[in-house]
């Protein structure tokens, strides 16, 4: 018993240094050139509406921290670790559709207004430009369905986000609206597979087609909404492409505590978009998580850094996640976290078919981490079996 | 026996977390700094005017054809005066189309003290300081908004020092009103103020610049008690 243990935990320490080698040759292999990335003018503050984060993410994991890297709910796992169904017991997983909406703290009346208006001709409306004024307009939609086995899944998925916000000081001192607006859907399909009770490896591919307008808007637009509208629509650009993602988890597992480390590559090779749009830019994970569980109840602790090489140039606080997940008796999970240097918090209420999720989050949309921070809370509806 | 299972993992997270040491990401390095554009947009919005207009001062030095932070930097004269274009793009907002820009504009201006004065003075300068072809429309809209600033502060402060206008004096009213006419023109700013101005002081009795312009202020003090017009109503 003891030797087997022994070799247990030998093979489990051969397996983490090939993990090292596998990454650091990743790294290795890099092309220096990825990591630059278009050169930015210093006075040209568009910001990047594509950066490490995945194109679709479970709200209570970002409730939680956003480190889901080890330990992913529902669909979640599709998107960052697909090697994750792979541990477990049962071949069926789930099969689950879910929407949720997610709205700054100050939007939810022009988000009102914003849908009243969106069957007229032009959404812009004086209102909601002097809403934007005081306080920046945030709202975003997502929807997601599929279904998980421990060796494959099946996801479908779309979120829709846009961000309009007043800078008092623009690139030329005038005032400048700066709007965005971001929309991803697809779908896809991943395999998983346990190599042995500590190793399991995941392949996800998914088919993702891109809106995305960005600008930053002069004050003369702003005071002339029709124009304002138009200029908008001018600048959607489209893209669509297939994006592969790789994971390796490795797991020590006890009666009440386990041991995860993750490691996984996004958008292997780089996903193409096509000419209108910058490329998904391949980039690294890695993250580890500790479980400690009964039979009903769990508390997950768990830390990721994504873009391990800073592909998308970002600073390390943009790129780490951390946070915990406690659950009872699988009916009431609480969340908390600390997600690119903010706080994060939410609840899930899972009544039998239907689950209910609320919480908060923030999203950094500034050049710093702390300089624009973006509150957004969430509420989710799903259903699944 | 002794079990190896602790060794095992601590040594399994020491060499991950030396793989992820040894990677691009260095922990230790501060945020990267923004430009120093970036960072004095920061202090404007902070009102640290004097700090944001070194940053640009030093930048300009090294890039001096820089139209765009040219006027950030005139920008930062006057924000200090007082004279804020987002406060005015709220009241334009708000008005809905019932009064003119100038008309908001003299809402929302400062005192009409030396201090003021000299500070919206250096920042028109410092925008037409900016050649024509070098301005988007910010740039004019901003140059618009400062000359009209500047006159109508030039004028209160006259008209309730209650002393001629020297001949500079005189002159540079003038041009000022020539010069926002002018720009309200080119950025299709309403400026109905500008031009009322500027045909009654044309049109004041008087043979010099000089003479004209008194005429003209004291017309203004008989009419105003000693201050520029109020603001209808509307507009506010």
């Amino acid at each position: 018993m003891c030797n087997q243990k022994q070799k247990w935990q030998t093979e489990f320490l051969k397996t983490a240094l090939l993990l090292v080698v596998v990454f650091g040759s990743l790294f290795l292999l890099q092309n220096p050139a990825q990591a630059q990335s278009q050169t930015t003018d210093n006075n040209t503050t568009v910001f990047p509406l594509r950066t490490h984060q995945p194109v679709y993410q479970n709200p209570f994991d970002l409730a939680s921290g956003g480190a889901s890297l080890t330990r992913a709910t529902q669909e979640g796992a599709f998107f960052l670790n697909p090697s994750l169904p792979a541990y477990g017991y049962n071949l069926h997983r789930w099969a689950f559709f879910r929407t949720q909406l997610h709205l700054d703290n100050a939007t939810s009346q022009s988000a009102a207004e914003a849908y009243a208006n969106q069957t007229s001709e032009n959404p812009i409306t004086p209102e909601l430009i002097q809403n934007a004024l005081q306080s920046p307009v945030h709202v975003g939609h997502d929807t997601a369905l599929g279904y998980v086995t421990s060796y494959f899944s099946l996801v479908g998925f779309s979120n829709v986000r846009a961000d309009i916000a007043v800078r008092r000081y623009g690139d030329a001192g005038a005032p400048q609206v700066r709007a965005r607006a971001y929309g991803v859907g697809g779908g896809g399909i991943s395999t998983s597979y346990a190599l042995a009770q500590f190793i399991s490896l995941g392949v996800a591919s998914k088919y993702v087609e891109v809106v995305q307008a960005a600008d930053n808007i002069s004050i003369e637009d702003v005071q002339n909404p029709d124009g304002l509208s138009q200029k908008l629509t001018s600048l959607l650009k489209r893209g669509k492409g297939v994006s592969t993602d790789a994971a390796l988890t490795l797991q020590l597992r006890s009666k009440h505590l386990d041991l995860r480390v993750a490691g996984s590559v996004h958008d292997i090779g780089n996903t193409d978009l096509g000419a209108d749009l910058e490329p998904y830019r391949q980039t690294v994970g890695a993250g580890v998580g500790l479980t400690i569980h009964g039979r009903d109840n769990s508390f997950h602790c768990a830390a990721d850094l994504r873009d391990v090489l800073a592909a998308y140039e970002e600073h390390w606080t943009f790129r780490a996640y951390s946070g915990c997940k406690l659950t009872f008796y699988r009916s009431v999970s609480f969340g908390a976290g600390v997600s690119q240097g903010y706080p994060t918090g939410g609840v899930v209420l899972n009544l039998g078919f239907t689950r209910l999720e609320a919480g908060t989050y923030t999203r950094e949309v500034g050049t710093q981490v702390g300089v624009e921070g973006r509150t957004v809370y969430f509420f989710a509806l799903g259903v699944e079996y | 026996m002794r079990s190896k299972s602790p060794r095992a993992i601590c040594l399994s997270l020491t060499l991950l977390a030396a793989f992820v040491a040894s990677c691009a990401t260095n922990f230790l390095e501060p945020q990267a700094p923004s430009s120093p554009v970036e960072e004095a947009q920061l202090l404007l919005v902070q009102e640290k005017f004097a700090d944001a207009r070194a940053l640009l001062e030093a930048f300009l030095s090294q890039n001096p054809n820089d139209a765009k932070a040219g006027a950030l930097f005139a920008t930062t004269f006057a924000g200090e005066a007082g004279v804020s274009i987002i406060v005015l793009t709220e009241r334009t907002l708000n008005s809905g189309g019932g009064a003119g820009e100038d008309e908001i504009l003299q809402s929302i201006l400062p005192d009409a003290t030396d201090a003021n004065i000299a500070l919206i003075r250096r920042a028109k300068e410092e925008i037409e300081s900016i050649p024509e072809a070098a301005r988007n429309s910010d740039i004019t809209f901003e140059a618009t908004i400062y000359s009209t600033a500047f006159l109508f502060l030039s004028l209160e402060n006259l008209v309730n020092s209650a002393a001629p206008p020297t001949p500079e004096q005189a002159r540079e009213i003038i041009k000022s009103v020539a010069q926002a006419s002018e720009l309200a023109e080119q950025s299709g700013v309403p400026a109905e103020q500008i031009e009322k101005a500027q045909a009654e002081i044309a049109n004041a009795p008087g043979d010099t610049d000089e003479e004209k312009l008194d005429n003209y202020l004291d017309k203004l003090r008989e009419e105003n008690g000693g201050v520029l017009p109020e603001v209808p109503a509307d507009a506010q």
